[in-house]
């Protein structure tokens, strides 16, 4: 053995063998990636046909976050994230609805603050499943489905990061696969870095006057769920008198089925007695409020008391539907909550874990025509992995909510 | 898992059979785990090397259905993956300190360290000579040579595990060797003229 190499097998040498922690946690990720392909196999083949079959078509809503990894991760490129865990049509289950939302609700109140201060980060890692589209020379376009993992930083005061790594991709041929990488397509493993302007990325927005909070108005919010709601929706357009109407988050969710709209070409309607024109209103309400608190609110950094209004508000909601114990993307068992986009024809679905308050999963699942999938197809699929307040650019060892 | 009873499938029969038992995979991650991660640490550092090493085997997982049986061990083609986590991984820090050098200097080790890829070693002086003589290495140099010294694979198994021909795997390591051999040399002569000079 000569000198060099020994002495470079001696630096090796000195760095030791993992730790329990971290072989845990990689067995973890591996248990629910097998998990997730078993639990999915016969759906993900199902939808195979679907990615050849994919055009370029817009999604209507994307909460900011899905637009922020799509954009980030693909370019120039054409992108709606998505999907292989397919679900069937199913009814809400009324009588219980409420006890997930409160329950999270009394949780949140025990759960640390995920609210860091102005120079501090908030750090939220990702999975996500994504259909990235490529424009190839000579014409045509390929398709690949990609399941992609983010980490990202945001902070008021300081630049904040993205990073972004592609951990598997699917073609729907191997000729595909081939054009992908001959026109430069990213592959496994490929890491592409987002720089954030820190008054980019505030830690909470709305769709309020201000668009984005500030630390004081985010702590000025009012914390009863009721009140939540009523400030929430109060930017919308229409009348909110019909909120005072609402019982309380028990009595409002067991009687869901009242409020199960239906949608034509101009108006939804649905509630027998009332004025398509006034069931309209009230739909497009509802779905804003739900967008609003699920997309604006729940996915950003919160103190606790707000997290737990939150799930009180999201209780109080006319047409927010419990389905029932379902999986996330990467296999974690928890509450689901739905609503319906009926002009879009999507079905939101919310994942969280009642007893922690942590938000798991969302989903977007096809449920009408016009997006070019067929009936049951999810267009978004994520799981939000981990989320932590951090002092700097590193990913967190401890302090995980997850 | 009946495969497992009674006998030890080699890595290659565990794969093949993954494809169609997928939970099969996890003795896969059992059996090779620990010499990843050890591998990784020593590039990255362990901070880096916790999630490189749990990325390395769900890619694995993924993409299970390209493995070629070729050997009966799957180190070199999980190493491979593990190579390319970490090239990726040092070309992102790169791009990340020079767009933003403040948050990167809080962030990660400096610039050089980073720019190698391998962890800052403190426990001997010459484990840091060893680290900064393999800068002077090209990357194809480096990743050869240190698949062979920590990784412990062969020849033909780097070959595979980076998809090169084996001469190719000779070559970079023979010239990764003198070129190391060389840069201990001076970094050794520098370091005693530093003492020198500080007594």
């Amino acid at each position: 053995m000569s000198s060099e190499l020994e002495r470079l097998q001696a630096v090796v040498v000195e760095v030791g063998y993992p730790g329990g922690e971290s072989w845990a946690r990689a067995r973890t990720a591996l248990t629910n990636a097998i998990a997730v392909e078993r639990d999915g196999d016969a759906r993900a083949r199902s939808a195979r046909p679907l990615i050849a079959r994919w055009r370029a078509t817009a999604v209507p809503r994307v909460g900011r976050r899905v637009l922020g990894l799509a954009g980030a991760t693909l370019g120039a490129t054409a992108v709606v994230l998505v999907v292989v865990l397919a679900s069937s049509g199913r009814d809400g289950t009324n009588v219980a609805a409420a006890d997930p939302l409160l329950v999270a609700a009394r949780a949140a109140l025990h759960q640390p603050s995920l609210f860091p201060r102005n120079n501090q980060y908030f750090y939220v890692r990702t999975e996500g499943r994504a259909l990235a589209g490529m424009s190839v020379r000579g014409g045509g376009s390929i398709t690949a489905g990609e399941t992609i993992i983010r980490d990202e930083w945001r902070s008021v005061e300081r630049p904040g990061l993205q990073r972004t790594r592609i951990v598997s991709e699917q073609f729907s041929s191997r000729a595909d696969a081939r054009r992908w990488r001959a026109n430069g397509g990213a592959g496994v493993g490929s890491t592409s870095t987002l720089h954030l302007g820190a008054t980019h990325y505030s830690l909470v927005s709305d769709n309020g006057p201000h668009g984005e909070l500030t630390r004081r108005e985010v702590l000025e919010l009012p914390t009863s769920p009721r009140a939540l709601l009523a400030r929430t929706v109060s930017f919308l357009p229409g009348s909110s008198a019909w909120l005072a109407t609402l019982g309380t988050p028990r009595s409002q969710l067991s009687s869901q089925s009242q409020y199960t709209y239906t949608y034509t070409s101009s108006s939804a309607s649905a509630s027998p007695g009332l004025n398509p024109a006034v069931q309209n209103d009230r739909y497009v309400y509802a779905y804003n409020a739900f967008t609003s608190i699920f997309n604006d609110f729940l996915q950003g950094a919160l103190p606790s008391r707000l997290r737990s209004a939150l799930y009180g508000a999201l209780a109080l909601i006319p047409g927010v539907q419990y389905v029932g114990t379902r999986r996330d993307l990467v296999g974690r068992r928890g509450a689901e909550i739905t609503f319906s986009d009926l002009e879009h024809h999507l079905r939101d679905e919310l994942i969280f874990n009642p007893h922690t308050s942590s938000l798991l999963g969302e989903r977007q699942v096809v449920v009408g025509p016009g997006l070019g999938f067929s009936r049951g197809t999810p267009i978004v699929n994520l799981a939000f992995l981990n989320e932590a307040v951090t002092n700097r650019l590193t990913i967190p060892r401890t302090g995980e909510v997850r | 898992m009946e495969v497992l009873r009674g006998e030890r499938p080699s890595d290659a029969e565990l794969v093949l059979r993954s494809r169609a038992e997928p939970e099969l995979f996890s003795t896969l991650f059992d059996r090779h785990f620990a010499l990843v991660h050890r591998y990784l640490a020593a590039r990255v550092g362990r901070a880096e090397a916790d999630d490189l090493a749990a990325e390395t085997f769900t890619i694995a997982f993924a993409r299970r259905g390209d493995f070629r049986a070729e050997a009966p061990t799957a180190r070199p083609w999980l190493f491979g993956i593990a190579t390319n986590l970490v090239r990726n991984h040092q070309r992102s820090q790169a791009r990340s300190r020079l767009a933003d050098a403040r948050e990167a200097a809080q962030a990660v080790a400096p610039m050089e360290e980073a720019e190698l890829g391998i962890a800052r070693v403190d426990a001997t002086a010459d484990a840091r000579l060893v680290v900064q003589a393999l800068a002077a290495l090209d990357a194809d140099q480096r990743d050869a040579l240190l698949l062979f010294a920590w990784a412990d694979l062969s020849y033909e198994e780097i070959a595979r595990s980076l998809s090169i021909p084996i001469g190719t795997v000779r070559s970079r390591i023979a010239r990764g060797r003198e070129r190391l051999a060389r840069a201990l040399e001076r970094e050794s002569a520098e370091d005693e003229r530093t003492k020198e000079a500080k007594l």
